[in-house]
């Protein structure tokens, strides 16, 4: 049977609570949770990345590792705190041969596109508290779709001042890949420094990403859709 | 013709089939029926509803909405607007709802004179409602709801 291995189903059914249900376990004979965790767990205790008993983190708001005999690790790496760094050492990355860290030095990547005189604005674009990602689940509860409805743009006052823009106008945010129409908010919780606009891109009616750059980073390679060079005109 | 490029020919086919059935309105829920290669006027920046009146929670952990404008409403290492309406001691006199006793504890259960550093900054959970369209329908029922469905014989859970 699967997890039959002697340790996953160490732990008879008659160990987990009877407060609430837990079908798995029912299902399985044994406490199916706690027997797994307890095999994971026995990889990493002792070598540095030892975690509490089970039980103990129904007791906890978490706690941070290594916990060893019962304590956590506030301050990892460090004399005192960490009981795994050697005596005497003060800092120690015992992770490594020499026990030290390893901090990568990269040159500097300049971005793939920064404003100039006519695309004269940094656009980033991001999320928003309220929304998850797109919003595909959030934009359906209605007092999160009620707190944060539209994509708007939020800008520094002096710049929409520079472009006759008010709070409210219906603007276009223009790239030399397309655009996007929505509206100003000068006032928002978000405050972009002078030169700088962002857009959150939850909002499906605003599609923020046919403005944004078809570029990506040359090490991660990771996407570069949050900055490129915009202008925001009257539309 | 062999068989690689008939089936990449037949695969191509059905594919293209499939995407000319799809509408741009059956794609795109949440866009209001606007085609994807499209996009509609923004409406005006709806309203902030400022009617403190309080709304009744989904459940009962659920953080209280807020009903008041919360423009200029300052929460930083200096000052925190709200507690200056919503701190225990400041109820009296502005007669808003305290803050919950749950925000007066630290993660030890241990009762603070002042607000948990945990809870303080109350727009990560309490929100303001603005007065706009729903984007899709939403049938959320509270557990009073069930309950009396279940009374009444109907689906339970």
């Amino acid at each position: 049977m699967l997890f039959a291995n002697g340790v996953v189903d160490r732990f008879p059914r008659s160990d987990a609570s009877p407060d609430h249900g837990n079908n798995e376990s029912d299902y399985f004979g044994f406490y199916v949770q706690k027997g797994l965790f307890e095999e994971y767990a026995s990889f990493g205790r002792g070598k540095a990345h030892d975690l509490a008993p089970y039980d103990v983190y129904h007791q906890t708001r978490g706690l941070r590792w290594p916990v060893v005999d019962g304590k956590e690790t506030l301050w990892r790496f460090k004399e005192g705190s960490d009981p795994y760094v050697s005596e005497g050492s003060g800092w120690e990355f015992y992770g490594k041969p020499d026990g030290k860290a390893i901090i990568f030095a990269l040159p500097y990547e300049p971005a793939a596109e920064s404003p100039d005189d006519e695309y004269d604005l940094w656009l980033s674009t991001g999320r928003v508290l309220e929304h998850w990602h797109s919003g595909s689940m959030t934009r359906r509860v209605p007092e999160l779709q009620r707190a944060m409805p539209d994509a708007l743009l939020y800008i520094h006052p002096e710049d929409a001042r520079n472009r006759g823009l008010r709070r409210g106008d219906s603007v276009k945010v223009v790239s030399r890949r397309g655009e996007v129409k929505t509206r100003v908010e000068t006032r928002g919780r978000n405050r972009p420094p002078v030169g700088l606009v962002f857009m959150p891109w939850f909002d499906a009616s605003r599609l923020t990403n046919k403005v944004t750059l078809d570029a990506t980073d040359p090490l991660s390679k990771q996407t570069d859709y949050k900055k490129c060079a915009v202008k925001v005109v009257k539309g | 013709m062999n068989t690689k490029t008939g089936t990449f020919l037949f695969l191509a086919l059905a594919l293209m089939s499939l995407l000319g059935s799809v509408t741009a309105d059956e794609i795109a829920t949440l866009r209001h029926g606007t085609p994807i290669d499209e996009q509609s006027d923004p409406g005006p920046i709806p309203q902030v509803v400022d009617t403190d009146i309080r709304s009744k929670r989904n459940y009962p952990m659920q953080p209280p909405l807020i009903p008041h404008d919360t423009r200029d409403y300052e929460v930083n290492i200096r000052a925190n607007k709200c507690m200056s309406c919503h701190a225990r001691r400041r109820t009296e006199e502005s007669q808003a709802p305290m803050i919950s006793v749950t925000h007066y504890m630290d993660r030890e259960g241990n009762f603070l004179a002042e607000i948990s550093p945990r809870r303080y900054f109350c727009n990560q959970c309490h929100v303001t409602q603005t007065v706009t369209r729903d984007v899709i329908e939403n049938e959320f029922q509270d557990m009073d709801k069930l309950l009396e469905q279940r009374a009444a014989g109907g689906r339970g859970n």
